[in-house]
């Protein structure tokens, strides 16, 4: 057993009252075109138990055969938060595996793409191992990505998508982890999603640049969750 | 020059291929233990691991959050520094003067005032706006330090910071320092996360320590560089002597520290 762990956790405290002079969630989904499933409003918006029966009901295009969730809200430990980190890793790794090999990258944009991929697949083994016997994998989730992989451009607007939700999920967790040393390792973890999600904004011409604001912002768990799904990426593994 | 900069005075790859990478195996396999800890239903595996993770998970036990958050005021006022020396000629954020932020230098601007270009294709980003905002942001998390630590703040004006002249001659050094001054950071944040106390300030740090880590992967975008020191997979955190070895070479007075200890 060697490896990691991560995070993701609803922190509902602002710490030191930063939040209020950010302005980051506004200028974020202005420029990522996640329309109305905003965090903001989504954090208000459904009780975690609307969030889960929608899950479970109304996505039956997606969805061909009941399958069981690898991961539930509200995350309660640790090991919760792990899984749930794991679950976004998966999604992250097969993304950007598709993408590699779609052949629609080219020049700097295909060389980064390869290390994130390799980084990707990294944290989900690395997670594996701190889960241990807690542990799912690649066969008990499933992913489409449909037209996001159809051009270059469409491929970034989605990868910074995923990377923006990957940081906020890691940042709202952190202050929710109980060991101090997974903490740690979930930190070294989330700044290589920052690396990821700035690395794209740069190529994606993202408004705003490449690092639109002083301070990240941590989203609560629900609301990643929410997020990830308005995406209709999910086939397999919520349920 | 730039390479003895890199490799010589400070250079953040160093941080991570020896400390780094023992440091972060350790953590892990602490981690692995407690995280069993908490909920294992009826689970055999990992018993044994889990019975290992009494240790606290700190790495210098006797910092406090106040000595950690001095810490971290000290290298975003060598940030904001540099950044500033390189382009002072536009509006400074809400609060921040060159006096308040640079008294030992006055912002004299280095030749690099005028950055050209933009990031790599296919990039149309100019690297001068880039540059503007991170200067922007440090010195917006100097003032946000000074004002979470409040009279416990180490004072701007008891440090003078120097920046060997060659990282003001060219473009690429200045780039080149940027982005070791960045990796640099974010090992330092990183390395605290396990020591602080407060879960409010662990969130300030982490937000600060994102928006490192971004206008570091950034840089090296710029640079043509992989997105993090040898493309690791993970970032490596670092203690207050580690990083003191690697950015104290810029310190040239100072206060007495509260770190390491």
């Amino acid at each position: 057993m060697s490896t990691s762990e991560k995070t993701i956790v609803a922190s509902d405290d602002a710490p030191l009252s930063l939040y209020n002079e950010i302005g980051y969630e506004t200028t974020k989904r202005a420029s990522l075109g996640l329309g109305s499933l905003s965090y903001a409003g989504l954090a208000t918006a459904g009780t975690l138990g609307v969030l889960i029966a929608s899950a479970c009901s109304s996505d039956k295009t997606t969805g061909p055969v009941v399958t069981p969730a690898v991961i539930s809200l509200p995350l309660t430990s640790d090991t919760d938060i792990l899984k749930f980190a794991l679950f976004l890793e998966l999604l992250e790794a097969d993304f950007y595996t598709k993408a590699v090999a779609s052949g629609i990258l080219s020049g700097a944009v295909a060389t980064l793409t390869t290390s994130i991929k390799i980084h990707e697949v990294a944290h989900v083994a690395a997670l594996q191992a701190a889960l241990g016997s807690n542990a799912f994998t690649a066969n008990d989730v499933g992913f489409s990505f449909g037209t996001a992989l159809a051009s270059q451009s469409s491929y970034l607007a989605t990868a910074q998508t995923l990377e923006m939700t990957g940081v906020g999920a890691y940042l709202g967790a952190l202050p929710s982890i109980t060991s101090k040393s997974v903490r740690t390792t979930a930190g070294s973890i989330f700044t290589m999603e920052c690396r990821h999600y700035s690395a794209i904004r740069v190529f994606n011409n993202a408004p705003g640049g490449p690092v639109p604001n002083a301070f990240e912002t941590g989203v609560p768990a629900a609301s990643v969750l929410a997020a990830v799904k308005s995406t209709n990426f999910v086939t397999k593994g919520l349920g | 020059m730039s390479e003895s900069l890199r490799e010589i005075i400070f250079d953040a790859n160093a941080v991570q291929t020896t400390y780094g990478r023992r440091r972060f195996l350790t953590s892990m396999a602490v981690a692995c233990g407690s995280i069993a800890l908490v909920p294992m239903i009826g689970r055999g595996a990992g018993i044994t691991n889990m019975l290992q993770a009494q240790t606290s998970g700190e790495t210098e036990p006797n910092l406090t959050d106040t000595d950690i958050l001095n810490y971290a005021l000290t290298l975003e006022y060598l940030e904001a520094t540099y950044y500033l020396r390189a382009d002072s000629g536009s509006p400074l954020p809400t609060g921040a003067t060159i006096a308040l932020i640079d008294p030992d230098g006055n912002g004299a601007p280095g030749t690099v005032t005028g950055l050209t270009g933009t990031f790599p294709s296919p990039s149309t980003i100019t690297l001068s706006s880039f540059f503007r905002q991170v200067r922007d942001h440090e010195i917006t998390h100097v003032l946000t330090l000074q004002g979470a630590l409040g009279a416990a703040a180490l004072a701007r004006s008891a440090f003078k910071f120097t920046f060997p002249a060659a990282v003001y001659q060219s473009q690429l050094a200045f780039m080149q320092t940027a982005q070791a001054l960045e990796d640099t950071g974010v090992t330092a944040y990183l390395g605290q996360v396990g020591n602080l106390d407060s879960t409010s300030i662990l969130g300030t740090a982490g937000q600060i320590a994102g928006v490192e880590a971004e206008h570091a992967a950034a840089v090296r975008m710029a640079l043509g560089l992989p997105v993090s020191p040898n493309n690791a997979n993970f970032d490596s955190p670092a203690t207050t002597t580690q990083v003191l070895a690697i950015a104290g070479g810029f310190i040239t007075q100072k206060p007495t520290l509260p770190f390491p200890k």
